[in-house]
């Protein structure tokens, strides 16, 4: 064996090692930290493998096989560690499956498993070169580089490409893909997806207000207190009655507080005499 | 022996010509002002500074789909934020992905607490806007 013969074979196998090296890196990752809670509202709850149910905050590291679940008022953004993004809307249950990335090529796997909800993945660098996998009861999807918004009923899954390469569906042997942003497929559950649909503008923009923030909590909020510092100019107010005044504005059954204190009253005086109340904007 | 090394090196060459990765694109400063951005937000998620300079940053590399995460994010804390509608309408937009831009833009023209220096822009992008995609309207 020649001399430029056994460098090439020494040089390939530093390179098989540091492949295995760098496989041994991916999985060491996939078992800690493979993303973080970026925003949420209220208490979306994350059970990561072989742990405990735990709220998740803001700053709350996501773990893969972590499964994560909202209430009706819940929601929960999750940024991961190539910069793929995940909302996860009111409602919703999901697992993430896999997760593998190595930032050093840049390239990895990504994998849910959604079983109700709205949902909207946000491709980062892993969906520049690999499919993202997404499975409900109704359908496996793959979604190539872009932007997509599920929703999961127990009759059907819908999906929407936003913006991207493609979207892929597939169900008892049939595909169909969608390589258009703004045309959907709708899968029924046990059935075969449809073929791709112009997505109804107003469904959208429906499932996009539903991943957003609620901005009608803060809203009653806001017209709560004004009304209470509307009808108490000069006058004090407990903090009961403030606290009172905002809890029945955002509880459908409202509840009754206990606190009382008359030494923490709030003294409502207008900025201008002559104001009798109105909005402070 | 000649034929493997030309083989592995073709192949490192075409593999790195594959990704359409805007930020592999980008200059080498830009890409490290980037991953600085984005390291910073993964170590403070909460930080509305940080996680807005990160969507700065992605928009100004290209990567309009880190930067539509990053605002998207901020809009969960507060969906009533004119401003970061406008954003996002403009990066779905640029991303050609009209019906969605169009969404964003008429949501910051509803906002109560619209700003004039957001309601132009909005409004001219809204004109200049291709009649898309066979969108259905509701």
């Amino acid at each position: 064996m020649s001399k430029s013969n056994v460098a090439v074979l020494l040089l390939l196998r530093a390179l098989l090692v540091g492949a295995a090296v760098l496989g041994l890196f991916s999985t060491a990752q996939a078992q800690g930290r493979i993303g973080v809670t970026q925003s949420i509202q209220n208490n979306p709850v994350g059970k990561p493998p072989g742990g405990l149910d735990r709220v998740l905050r803001v700053g709350t590291d996501v773990q893969a096989n972590e499964v994560i679940s909202t209430a009706a008022d819940d929601r929960a953004h999750l940024v991961f560690l190539d910069g793929t993004t995940l909302t996860i809307g009111p409602s919703s249950s999901m697992t993430i499956d896999k997760f593998v990335y190595d930032p050093t090529t840049q390239k990895g796997e990504l994998a849910v498993n959604a079983t109700k909800g709205v949902f909207r993945i946000i491709g980062g660098r892993i969906s520049k070169t690999s499919t993202i996998a997404v499975t409900t009861p109704a359908a496996t999807m793959g979604i190539r580089g872009g932007i997509a918004v599920i929703g999961v009923q127990a009759s059907a899954t819908t999906a929407v490409l936003v913006f991207g390469n493609s979207l892929i569906v597939t169900a008892n042997g049939v595909t169909q893909t969608i390589t258009v942003p703004g045309l959907s497929v709708s899968t029924p559950t046990g059935g075969t997806p449809g073929a791709p649909t112009i997505a109804v503008q107003g469904d959208l923009a429906a499932a996009l207000a539903t991943l957003a923030g609620n901005a009608t909590a803060a809203a009653a909020t806001v017209a709560a207190i004004q009304t209470l510092v509307a009808s108490n100019l000069g006058n004090a107010v407990t903090l009961q009655a403030l606290i009172q005044a905002i809890i029945v504005a955002n509880t459908a059954t409202p509840i009754t507080t206990t606190t009382t204190s008359t030494t923490l009253a709030v003294i409502v005086v207008p900025e201008n005499p002559n104001q009798t109340g109105g909005s402070p904007n | 022996m000649k034929k493997l090394g030309t083989f592995l090196l073709l192949a490192t060459v075409l593999v790195g010509c594959q990704s359409p990765d805007p930020v592999q694109k980008a200059s080498p400063e830009l890409q490290r002002e980037y991953n600085a951005a984005f390291q910073k937000m993964l170590n403070d998620p909460g930080n509305l500074d940080v996680v807005m300079a990160y969507a700065q940053v992605a928009t100004k590399t290209g990567d309009y789909e880190g930067a539509v995460g990053a605002y998207e994010s901020v809009l969960l804390v507060d969906s009533n934020l004119p401003r970061v509608k406008l954003e996002l309408g403009i990066l779905y937009y640029r991303l050609k992905s009209y019906d969605t831009s169009r969404i964003y833009l008429e949501g910051a023209l509803a906002s109560p607490t619209l700003p004039a220096d957001v309601r132009k822009p909005a409004e001219l992008l809204l004109a200049k806007m291709p009649k898309q995609s066979k969108s259905k309207r509701t």
